[in-house]
C-alpha cells in the first residue's frame, strides 16, 4: 500500500466519520419518520463506505468495528421508530473508537476491540425492540399451520434468535385463535429478524430503503476489466452491500472448462440498503465502460440492462455481457412459507423499483437514477492541497508582476498586442480574486464541529444544552477560519461549563431546564462578528470587581472608573486566575488566556458582556481578511491621517495648563513620559518636509519651536507609537478616534512616498493616507544623534513583546517544573483520566472529534511520573501537523518575562534548555524533538517525492539573524538538527557584518529588531549586491507582511515557528542555491 | 487618403489641448483631491471615484504653465488602465471632440522616450491647425513616468 493511499484513507475516513457523527446528532432532534430514515441511511452510508475501504486495504479491526456499528444500525432503518438514545450514545463511543483506530493504523491490529464490541451487542440487545413482535395467535396458527409446537420449531429452525419468550399468555379458557400475546426474541441480525416476519407473512413488501437481498451475478470479464483491475472490481461490488455469505463464488460447474469465458458468471447473495436501480446503476456505470465495444448498451438489441431473472435464465442472460440481479428469498425454507414470501419479494421488487421487471426494454431505464448518486455528490467539491493553493497564490502574485512589466513594454505598441495585453490584464485581475476567493469558506464549516462537543460535554456535566447556529454562510479567509478553531472550542466550553445552570437549578430560576448556547456569526463592517451568547447565570460583576483587588490588579479607584465591559474584560488578563483555581475548574483563567493571544494574533478582538441572572456574550470580532486593520485617525493642519493601531501603544494629551511640556536634548525634542525621555516627531513637520530630516532640517525644527514660545491656548496630542523596538511620540493637532479602514495600496507612482503605507476611504468619501511609522521613522531620523544613548537606555526598561514572552508554567511529575511560550500553544484541554483510551502501547484522546496522542513526558524525555489523578490537563501545541496533546498535572501559572535559556546539562533531547523562573529551575520543552519522538519524522518533510532533486542539506551553511535568545535557540536547533550548519547574529547590523565575513548558501532574518532590522537588514544586502536566498522568518502576520517582504528583497516568507514549513522552505531555497559554484556573500 | 482622427479636447491656462479619444475612460464633476504629502507639485491627490482611489495629476502644472484659479468649469480627465494605472488629469474646462484629419496636423517629434524633465514639450505628439486655434495633441501615457522621476530625483 502507498503512502498516498494510505493517507488518503485517512482523510476520507475522517469524513466519513464526520457525517456518520452529524447525522446521528440530527437523529436525536428528529420527529418525522421522512426525515429519521434519511439520516439513518446517510450515517449507514458514511460507516459502510469506510467499511469497505478498511476491508479492501486489510485493516480487518476497522472493517470489524465499523461492521457492528452498521449492523447495530440497521435496525432503525425504517425509521418508523426513534433510535434509542443508548444506542446513539453506544455509536458515538464507537465513531470515537473508530476514529482512534482510523488515526493510528500502524498498531490498529493491536488494539483490542472486546469491551466496544461488547458495548455495541449490549445496546442492540437493551433495545432489542425491534425482535418484539405482536401477534395473534391465531396468525400464527395460520402462518404455520396449527399448534404452537411448530410455531417453535419455526422459530428454532429460523435461527439466531436468542431468548424468545411469550408474554401476556392469555388464560387458558379464551379462544386460543383470537388472543393475542406478545412475542419477544432477539433476532442475531437484521437478516435473522427480516427472516422471522417473513416467515409469519409479517412482513410489509420491501419499502425502498429497507435492505433487500438480491442474487447478483457478475461477469468474471466485468470484474477482471472494471476500474483497473480485480481488486478494484471487487471492492466496487463490496461497497453496494453486504455478501452472504461473505465471498462471492464462482460454480464449480464453470471450473471444469478449462478457461473461464469472459462472461463466465460469478455469483453471490448481496443483501443492500440500495434499492435495485441504484444498484443496476452502479454496476451498470461501471460494465458499460468496460464491456467490450460489441455488447455496449445500445448495439445488442437492446438488452435488459438489468434484469429479475428466473434462475433458468442465469446462462443466456449472462452471455449477454450484463449484470443480473434477482431479488431471491432463502432457500431451503419450510415448502408451506417459501411460496407465499417468495412471491411477496417479487412484487415488491417490482413495484418499487420499475426498472427491474416492468419496463426493462425501456430507453428511461438507462437514464441516470434520480436518486443522487454517491460519485456525482462527489465531484461538486474536490479537496486540494493547502500548500498548493498557497503555491498558486505566489504565482499569481508573480503573474501580477509579469502583467505589470507587459503592461509597461507594451505601452508605446499599437494595434493587436495592445488588445491582447489589456485582455491579460483584466484576466490576471479575475484569476487573482478568484484564488483569493478559493481561501475563503463558510464559517459552518467550522461550526459543524461544535455541536457533538457540546452533547458530551452537556452529558458529562449533567445538563441540557441545546445549541443552535446562525450565519453558517458567512465566508471567512481559510487561515482565519483555522485559527479561531480552538478559540472557539474554549469560548463553547467555557459557556456551557460555567455560563449555563444545571437543570435543577434553572428550573427554580424560572428558565427552561435545556439552556441554549447561540452561536453566531454576522459580517459587520469588513469583519466577522462571531457571538457565543448563552442564557446562564451570567457573571457577577461584584465577583470580578472583589477578585481583582484581592489579587492587587487594580486598585479600588481604578476599578470604579471602570465601565461593565472593562470591568468584564479584566477575566482575560493572565493571572486573574490563580494555580488555586485553575485547578478548582477547568483553567479557565489560563485558556481565556491562550484565547486572547490566539485571536489577537489574528488582528481580531474579544469582549465579553454579561447580565447577571440572564445570560453572558462573547462577542469576537475577527477581519475578514487581514486587509482591513484599526487605525487610530488623527488630524494634523486640515488633513486626516489613519495610524495602524498596531503600533500604538497610548496617547499623551498636551494641555496649556498641563504639567508636561516638550523640551529639547541635544538636536531633538523630547517629552518625560513616566521619567523617560521620549523623543518627539512633529507630524507637520514631518508632512511639510519631503526630503528626509539631516541636521540643518533638525536644527531649524528646534528654531521654529522654542521651548518657550508655545501657544498658550492650543492642546496638542503625543501619539505614543512603537517602532523596532522603540518608542517615539508624534505630534498631532486632533485625535479623532479609531476606525476599522481598508487598506488600499499607494498609487505605483507614489510608492517612493516612504511616509505613507497606503490609503483608505473615510466615511464622508475623502480619501485619507495611512501613515507608515516605520517610514516616519526612518525620515525624520529620530532615533539617530546624541539623543541614541537616552533612548537605547529606554528601550531596556520598555516593555518590548519581541525581548519577552509569555510563558505557561506546569508540572507533570512533581520534581520538575515545565515551561512553554504560550505562542507554541493552540489551546489547554481539562481531561478526565478516564477519557484516555489505549491501543496497542498508544493513548488517546477523542478532542474535536479527532483522536489526539497523548504524550506523557516520562516517556519522551527523563522525568518523573505524577501522582495519579482524575483530571489532568492537555497542552495542544501548535504547529505539529498530527493530533497530539503533553499531558500536564499541574498548570502553575502564566507569566511575562524575558527568557535566558541556559543549555540544559546532558543536552537532553526534548528540552530545549533551562531557565529560572521563580527560583525554580525550568525546563523549556522542545516540542518538535517530543513530536518527532512520538510520530517519527514528519513522512511530508522526508517524503522523496516531494523534493525528488534535493541534495541533502547536510553541511550547508545558513546564516540565522534574530534578536531574541529563544527563538534564535529554538530555530537554530530545528536547522541543525537537519545536519545544517548556523552561525548566529543578534541583529541587522550583527548580520552584515557576519555576512561579509563568512561563506553562507542562505540567510534566515527576523524582521522586528533593533539597531537595524529585518527590511534595513535585506535592503542593505541586497544594495550591497548579495545574492543569497533570504528567508524573512517572523511573528508579524503573513497576509499583512508578506508582499512588503517579498518586494523588500526577501525571497520568501514564513510565520514564526512552524517547524515543517521553516524546514520546507530552507530545504527549497538552499535546493536554489544548490549551484557548483559557491556563492559568496558579496561579490 | 488621410483618416481623421478623434481627440477629447479641453482647456488649461486658456490653452487647447486633446488626447486620443480611446485613451479617455470617462470626465468626472468630482474633482475634491487629498493632497499627498512629500509628492510632487504635478500631483493634485488621490480622488474617490465611485469607491475607488484614483491619483489626480494637475495637468497645469504637468505642462509648467502659469498657475491658476480653480474654476467651477474645473473636471477630472479620467484615463484607460492601458494608459497607466488609475489616474486621471485635473482640466480648467472640458472642450469638443475634435475630428481631425492628417492634413491638418504635424507631428511634433519621434517617440524618443527621453522624459527629460526640461523637455515637457515631450507631452505633446502634435500639433493640429484648427481653424481658429492650435491643438496641441498629449500622449497621456508619458503623464505617470513623468511624476515618478520627478518624484525620484527630490528624494
Amino acid at each position: 500500500m502507498t503512502p498516498e493511499t494510505r493517507r488518503e484513507f485517512v482523510l476520507e475516513s475522517r469524513d466519513h466519520l464526520l457525517h456518520f457523527e452529524q447525522s446521528l446528532l440530527a437523529l436525536e432532534k428528529i420527529d418525522s419518520t421522512a426525515e429519521r430514515k434519511e439520516q439513518i441511511n446517510r450515517s449507514l452510508r458514511a460507516i459502510h463506505s469506510l467499511k469497505g475501504d478498511a476491508g479492501f486495504l486489510g485493516f480487518t479491526p476497522l472493517r470489524t468495528l465499523a461492521h457492528a456499528m452498521e449492523s447495530l444500525l440497521e435496525a432503525y432503518r425504517s425509521g418508523a421508530e426513534p433510535v434509542p438514545t443508548a444506542v446513539v450514545e453506544a455509536l458515538l463511543v464507537a465513531r470515537d473508537r473508530l476514529a482512534a483506530l482510523v488515526e493510528d493504523l500502524e498498531h490498529c491490529h493491536e488494539s483490542d476491540l472486546t469491551p466496544i464490541l461488547a458495548r455495541l451487542d449490549q445496546a442492540s440487545t437493551q433495545a432489542s425492540g425491534s425482535g418484539e413482535q405482536r401477534l395473534l395467535l391465531a396468525e400464527i396458527a395460520e402462518a404455520t399451520g396449527p399448534g404452537l409446537a411448530r410455531f417453535f420449531r419455526e422459530l428454532e429452525s429460523a435461527g439466531g434468535v436468542q431468548s424468545p419468550r411469550l408474554e401476556g399468555v392469555p388464560e387458558f379458557d379464551l379462544e386460543l385463535s383470537t388472543a393475542a400475546v406478545v412475542w419477544r426474541a432477539v433476532p442475531a441480525s437484521v437478516a435473522a429478524a427480516e427472516e422471522l416476519g417473513r416467515r409469519w407473512g409479517r412482513t410489509a413488501p420491501a419499502r425502498p430503503g429497507e435492505p433487500s437481498t438480491f442474487e447478483l451475478e457478475v461477469p468474471l470479464k466485468w470484474l477482471v476489466d472494471a476500474n483497473g483491475g480485480l481488486v478494484r472490481g471487487f471492492r466496487l461490488l463490496d461497497q453496494l452491500g453486504t455478501w452472504i455469505p461473505d465471498r462471492l463464488e464462482i460454480e464449480s460447474a464453470g471450473l471444469v472448462q478449462q478457461l473461464p469465458s469472459p462472461l463466465f458468471p460469478i455469483r453471490g447473495r448481496l443483501q443492500t440498503p440500495l434499492s435495485l436501480r441504484e444498484v443496476h446503476d452502479r454496476l451498470a456505470l461501471v460494465s458499460d465502460v468496460s464491456a467490450p465495444p460489441s455488447v455496449s448498451a445500445g448495439s445488442v438489441a437492446a438488452p435488459p440492462p438489468a434484469g429479475v431473472r428466473e434462475p433458468e435464465s442465469t446462462l443466456a442472460a449472462a452471455s449477454a455481457g450484463r449484470i443480473h440481479v434477482a431479488p431471491r428469498v432463502d432457500s431451503g425454507l419450510p415448502a408451506a412459507s417459501q411460496a407465499p414470501s417468495a412471491a411477496t419479494a417479487l412484487v415488491s421488487a417490482s413495484s418499487s423499483h420499475a426498472i427491474g421487471t416492468t419496463a426493462p426494454q425501456s430507453p428511461a431505464a438507462n437514464e441516470p437514477a434520480a436518486v443522487p448518486h454517491p460519485t456525482t455528490e462527489r465531484l461538486t467539491s474536490l479537496r486540494v492541497n493547502v500548500e498548493l493553493l498557497d503555491r498558486m497564490m505566489t504565482l499569481v502574485g508573480e503573474l501580477t508582476l509579469v502583467r505589470n512589466q507587459s503592461l509597461l513594454a507594451f505601452a508605446e505598441e499599437e494595434g493587436g498586442s495592445r488588445a491582447i495585453i489589456q485582455r491579460l490584464n483584466s484576466v490576471t485581475s479575475e484569476l487573482q480574486e478568484t484564488v483569493l476567493r478559493t481561501r475563503m469558506q463558510p464559517v459552518g464549516n467550522l461550526f459543524g464541529k461544535f455541536p457533538r462537543m457540546v452533547r458530551d460535554l452537556a452529558r458529562q456535566l449533567g445538563k441540557q444544552v441545546e445549541i443552535v447556529t446562525v450565519g453558517r454562510e458567512v465566508e471567512l479567509d481559510k487561515t482565519v477560519l483555522e485559527q479561531l478553531s480552538d478559540p472557539l472550542t474554549h469560548l463553547l466550553r467555557n459557556s456551557i461549563d460555567h455560563g449555563l445552570e444545571i437543570p435543577e437549578e434553572r428550573v427554580a430560576r424560572g428558565k427552561p431546564a435545556q439552556g441554549t448556547v447561540t452561536l453566531s456569526a454576522t459580517p459587520a463592517d469588513g469583519q466577522v462578528l462571531i457571538e457565543i451568547r448563552d442564557d446562564g447565570r451570567g457573571i457577577d460583576p461584584d465577583a470580578i470587581r472583589n477578585k481583582a483587588l484581592s489579587q492587587r490588579l487594580k486598585t479600588a479607584a481604578e476599578l470604579d472608573a471602570m465601565s461593565r465591559r472593562e470591568l468584564y474584560s479584566l477575566i482575560l488578563l493572565p493571572g486573574f486566575s490563580t494555580a488555586r483555581q485553575v485547578t478548582d475548574v477547568s483553567g479557565r483563567g489560563v485558556g481565556m488566556d491562550v484565547v486572547k493571544t490566539n485571536i489577537e494574533q489574528l488582528e481580531g478582538s474579544l469582549t465579553i458582556d454579561s447580565t447577571p441572572g440572564e445570560g453572558t456574550s462573547m462577542q469576537l470580532r475577527v477581519p475578514l481578511t487581514l486587509a482591513i486593520i484599526p487605525c487610530l485617525i488623527v488630524e494634523v493642519g486640515e488633513h486626516r491621517f489613519a495610524i495602524p493601531q498596531r503600533e500604538l501603544e497610548e496617547i499623551v494629551c498636551l494641555h496649556p495648563g498641563g504639567k508636561g511640556a516638550i523640551e529639547h536634548a541635544f538636536d531633538t525634542e523630547v517629552y518625560r513620559l513616566r521619567d523617560r525621555l521620549l523623543p518627539i516627531v512633529r507630524f507637520q513637520e514631518v508632512l511639510d518636509r519631503p526630503r528626509a530630516f539631516d541636521a540643518t532640517a533638525k536644527a531649524e525644527i528646534l528654531a521654529r519651536h522654542p521651548p518657550s514660545g508655545r501657544d498658550a491656548s492650543r492642546i496638542e496630542y503625543i501619539v505614543v507609537l512603537r517602532s523596532r523596538g522603540r518608542r517615539f511620540g508624534l505630534l498631532v493637532d486632533q485625535v479623532r478616534g479609531t476606525q476599522e479602514v481598508v487598506v488600499k495600496p499607494m498609487h505605483p507612482a507614489m510608492k517612493r512616498v516612504g511616509v505613507f503605507s497606503g490609503a483608505t476611504l473615510m466615511g464622508d468619501g475623502q480619501v485619507a493616507l495611512i501613515a507608515n511609522v516605520e517610514g516616519i521613522v526612518d525620515h525624520s531620523n529620530c532615533f539617530a544623534g546624541g539623543l541614541r544613548s537616552a533612548t537605547s537606555e529606554t528601550v531596556s526598561q520598555a516593555r518590548d513583546p519581541h525581548e519577552v514572552h509569555r510563558v505557561l508554567i506546569f508540572e507533570y511529575g512533581p520534581r520538575e517544573q515545565f515551561a512553554l511560550p504560550l505562542v507554541q500553544i493552540r489551546r489547554l484541554e481539562l481531561i478526565q483520566s478516564s477519557q484516555i483510551e489505549t491501543i496497542g502501547e498508544n493513548e488517546f484522546v477523542t478532542l474535536d472529534g479527532m483522536a489526539t496522542r497523548v504524550v506523557r513526558l516520562d516517556q519522551v524525555l527523563h522525568a518523573s511520573r505524577p501522582a495519579p489523578a482524575s483530571q489532568m490537563y492537555l497542552i495542544l501545541p501548535k504547529f505539529v501537523s498530527e493530533p497530539m496533546g503533553i499531558l500536564v498535572s499541574r498548570i502553575i501559572d502564566t507569566d511575562t518575562l524575558a527568557i535566558e535559556l541556559q543549555q540544559a546539562a546532558g543536552k537532553e533531547p526534548g528540552v530545549l534548555g533551562t531557565a529560572l523562573i521563580r527560583n525554580r529551575l525550568s525546563l523549556f520543552l522542545d516540542v518538535q524533538k517530543i513530536r518527532e519522538e512520538v510520530f517519527g519524522i514528519n513522512p511530508l518533510l522526508s517524503d522523496p517525492q516531494e523534493n525528488p532533486s534535493v541534495p541533502a542539506p547536510a553541511g550547508r551553511s545558513v546564516l540565522l539573524i534574530d534578536d531574541t535568545p529563544f527563538f534564535r535557540e529554538v530555530v537554530k536547533r530545528y536547522l541543525e538538527a537537519d545536519g545544517i550548519e548556523i552561525t548566529t547574529a543578534v541583529d541587522g547590523l550583527d548580520g552584515l557584518q557576519k555576512l561579509a565575513e563568512g561563506n553562507f548558501d542562505l540567510i534566515v532574518c527576523d524582521i522586528e529588531m533593533p539597531n537595524l532590522d529585518g527590511w534595513g537588514f535585506a535592503r542593505e544586502a541586497r544594495e550591497r549586491g548579495c545574492q543569497l536566498p533570504l528567508l524573512a522568518l517572523t511573528s508579524l502576520s503573513r497576509s499583512e507582511h508578506e508582499a512588503r517582504a517579498l518586494a523588500g528583497g526577501f525571497s520568501e516568507f514564513q510565520e514564526k515557528l512552524d517547524h515543517d514549513h521553516l524546514l520546507r522552505a530552507v530545504r527549497r531555497l538552499l535546493r536554489r542555491t544548490a549551484s557548483p559554484t559557491p556563492v559568496k556573500g558579496f561579490p | 487618403m488621410s483618416t481623421p482622427h478623434l481627440y477629447c479636447t479641453f482647456r488649461v491656462a486658456d490653452r487647447l489641448f486633446g488626447v486620443p479619444i480611446r485613451t479617455v475612460r470617462e470626465v468626472t464633476t468630482e474633482t475634491t483631491c487629498t493632497r499627498i504629502p512629500h509628492a510632487p507639485a504635478e500631483v493634485a491627490g488621490y480622488v474617490n471615484i465611485r469607491g475607488h482611489i484614483h491619483l489626480a495629476l494637475d495637468l497645469r502644472r504637468l505642462l509648467g504653465l502659469p498657475a491658476g484659479a480653480n474654476g467651477q468649469h474645473r473636471r477630472l480627465v479620467l484615463f484607460q488602465a492601458g494608459v497607466g494605472t488609475a489616474f486621471g488629469v485635473l482640466v480648467d474646462e472640458v472642450g469638443d471632440i475634435v475630428s481631425v484629419d492628417d492634413t491638418q496636423a504635424e507631428d511634433l517629434t519621434s517617440s524618443s522616450g527621453d522624459l527629460a524633465l526640461a523637455e515637457r514639450g515631450h507631452l505633446v505628439t502634435r500639433l493640429c491647425k484648427l481653424p481658429d486655434e492650435l491643438l496641441a495633441i498629449l500622449d497621456p501615457r508619458r503623464f505617470l513616468p513623468l511624476v515618478e522621476q520627478v518624484l525620484a530625483t527630490h528624494s
